[in-house]
């Protein structure tokens, strides 16, 4: 198992994109963090749960679909390139490559998860103090925002598994958000338990029902359960 | 490991060595399409095997399978006596080659540096390898530039990271120029002779024929023939001489004396299987007929092999 994970954390390593999507979280996160408070700060922005929500969306949002986006092409990228024929080669029992897969994507995205908030704090928490305002932080929320990234790696590995195509997979996961919304004239209040409804729960956005504990634990479920999924697909395939 | 080269002297029997690669009674289904129909060959310790057939016959289908990538629909494949997946370091005993597994985006030494984690085996490896297969120039290079024998050798160096007595290998002269080819085989050739077994596939006979020892020959999925290739030669390449002069009837007569079937044919010429080209010449003389024309038209390699692979089924 460790001789997998090394593998695919040296695969991460040694790819361009990985950088990239690095990158890409910082520029959201200064873009967004930066924008938004520089101009709603003091304004529409007074309470508390207001001023730190730019922070809370950067990461809890922004920042978990672009390492679930990364996490579903870069698993649905082993089938266009063939390299899944040499990681099963290594990994004969499948279910083992997978555990693999959702380890390295996992602390792949509880690092970026992590380093994206402490930027967007470094950066949001002098202007908060500048207009003698506060982001009302606690520990709860902070680690909140940040489990919000790897629990949709895990989603985001198991769509990349189960769909095999890059571009099925950032559909899916892309496409999943208006399909909620349209889910969600449907469901009513319900719509709070699907998959992104439960991020503004988890992030205790503005008008959240639910509970942090209740929203993790339903994610949690989410993401288990797409791993079960991708697990059964996965030993079924024929890798041709 | 094996280190030493077990020479074999008989073709079957008691004399052959154990069989380290089975198919046994192996069939795949996709969808309604027999890629495989119950195909049963075997593969003994020490011995570079060529698995032959046409393309889409199977070849890649039945290689899939015994690495555990392809389920079976029935039968199964077995490798040291075990499923590929119950083996419990697979790429310290089995190396394959297959085609495109490496990403375009990585270079050389950063995927065999990928494979050395996953094979357990030591970074300094990677050189030694990059070394073996020619490659150390390119090695920083990504492998997405690489020419077609480029990748063939890099996947040569992945196959043999885990240190592999057995070497599973899916049209590896795929591509090469015939330099190439010449590389290979002396290549394949001396990991032979370190002891390894090695199974590789061709749809061309004459890319092989100087490197193996057996052949598996398939056509549509199905068994045509295994045996060791000298048998297979000399079975199927029996001389076949075209000859002309002004009085067939008298070498035909003199032909059958000598124990040689010879037809004359409507347009005068002469037909004589099994007898060699110098002997009917010495018989036309002893004759005293004078030829017109003498030609060997025995069967080359790759007639041979036409003939077996896109034979109808009464072979089997
Ligand atoms: N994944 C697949 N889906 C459907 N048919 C396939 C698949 N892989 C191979 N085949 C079919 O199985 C047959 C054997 O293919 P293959 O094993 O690739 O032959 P070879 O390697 O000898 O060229 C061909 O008819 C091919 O079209
Ligand atoms: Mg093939």
């Amino acid at each position: 198992m460790i001789t997998l994970i090394h593998s695919q954390v040296l695969g991460l390593r040694t790819l361009r994109s990985t950088y990239g999507v690095l990158l890409g979280a910082v520029a959201a996160v200064l873009v967004m963090v930066l924008a938004d408070l520089g101009t709603n700060l003091g304004v529409a922005y007074v309470e508390p749960v207001e001023v730190r929500e730019p922070v809370m969306i950067t990461v809890g949002v922004i920042v978990t679909i672009i390492v679930c986006l990364y996490a579903a092409s870069g698993v649905a990228g082993d089938y266009r390139y063939g390299t899944i024929t040499q990681r099963l080669l290594a990994a004969p029992r499948r279910s083992r490559l997978l555990m693999a897969s959702l380890a390295t994507y996992t602390a792949f995205a509880i690092v970026v998860g992590a380093a994206a908030m402490g930027l967007a704090l470094a950066i949001a928490q002098p202007l908060v103090a500048a207009e003698d305002l506060t982001l009302g932080l606690t520990p709860v929320i902070v680690v909140s925002a940040i489990a919000t990234v790897p629990l949709f790696a895990i989603v985001g590995v198991s769509i990349g598994t189960i769909c095999r195509s890059q571009a099925a997979a950032v559909l899916v996961i892309v496409g999943w958000f208006p399909a909620e919304r349209l889910l969600g004239l449907a469901l009513g209040d319900w719509v709070a338990y699907l998959p992104y409804g439960l991020i503004n729960q988890l992030l205790g956005l503005d008008g959240a029902t639910l509970g942090r504990g209740t929203a993790v634990l339903c994610l949690s479920g989410y993401a288990a359960v797409s791993a079960l999924l991708a697990a059964a697909v996965l030993a079924r395939r024929d890798v041709s | 490991m094996l280190k030493t080269r077990i020479i074999q002297n008989e073709p079957t029997g008691a004399g052959r060595s154990p069989s380290i690669i089975e198919v046994d009674g192996l069939s795949k289904d996709y969808g309604s399409v027999r890629a495989v129909d119950r195909l049963s060959f075997s593969v003994s310790a020490g011995t570079i095997t060529g698995f032959l057939g046409a393309n889409g016959s199977g070849k890649t289908t039945t290689l899939r399978a015994l690495l555990g990538l392809v389920a079976p629909t029935e039968g199964n494949c077995r490798i040291d006596g075990r499923r590929y997946r119950d083996l419990r370091r697979p790429l310290s005993t089995v190396g394959s080659m297959l085609e495109a597994t490496t990403h375009p985006a990585r270079t050389a030494r950063n995927h065999l540096a990928m494979l050395a984690a996953e094979a357990g085996a030591s970074r300094s490896r990677v050189g030694s390898l990059l070394e073996l297969v020619e490659l150390d120039a390119a090695a920083d290079r990504r492998v997405g530039g690489f020419s077609l024998g480029m990748r063939q050798r890099l996947g040569l160096a992945g196959a043999l990271m885990g240190d592999p007595a057995v070497l599973v290998l899916d049209e590896p002269a795929n591509g090469l120029d015939p330099e190439g080819i010449r590389w290979l085989r002396e290549f394949l050739r001396g990991l032979a002779a370190e002891g390894r077994t090695i199974l590789l596939s061709s749809h061309v006979l004459a890319e092989v024929a100087q490197t193996v020892d057996d052949v598996v020959v398939i056509k549509a999925g199905r068994l045509v023939t295994q045996a060791p290739l000298d048998t297979l030669l000399a079975a199927h390449a029996s001389h076949q001489v075209r000859v002309r002069t002004a009085q067939p009837d008298v070498l035909v007569t003199a032909l059958a004396a000598a124990g040689f079937t010879g037809i004359a044919g409507p347009d005068g010429a002469v037909v004589v299987t099994g007898c060699p080209p110098e002997q009917i010449g010495r018989l036309a003389l002893e004759h005293g007929l004078v030829l017109s024309e003498i030609t060997d038209e025995t069967p080359s390699l790759e007639d041979t092999f036409l003939a077996l692979t896109t034979q109808s089924e009464e072979i089997r």
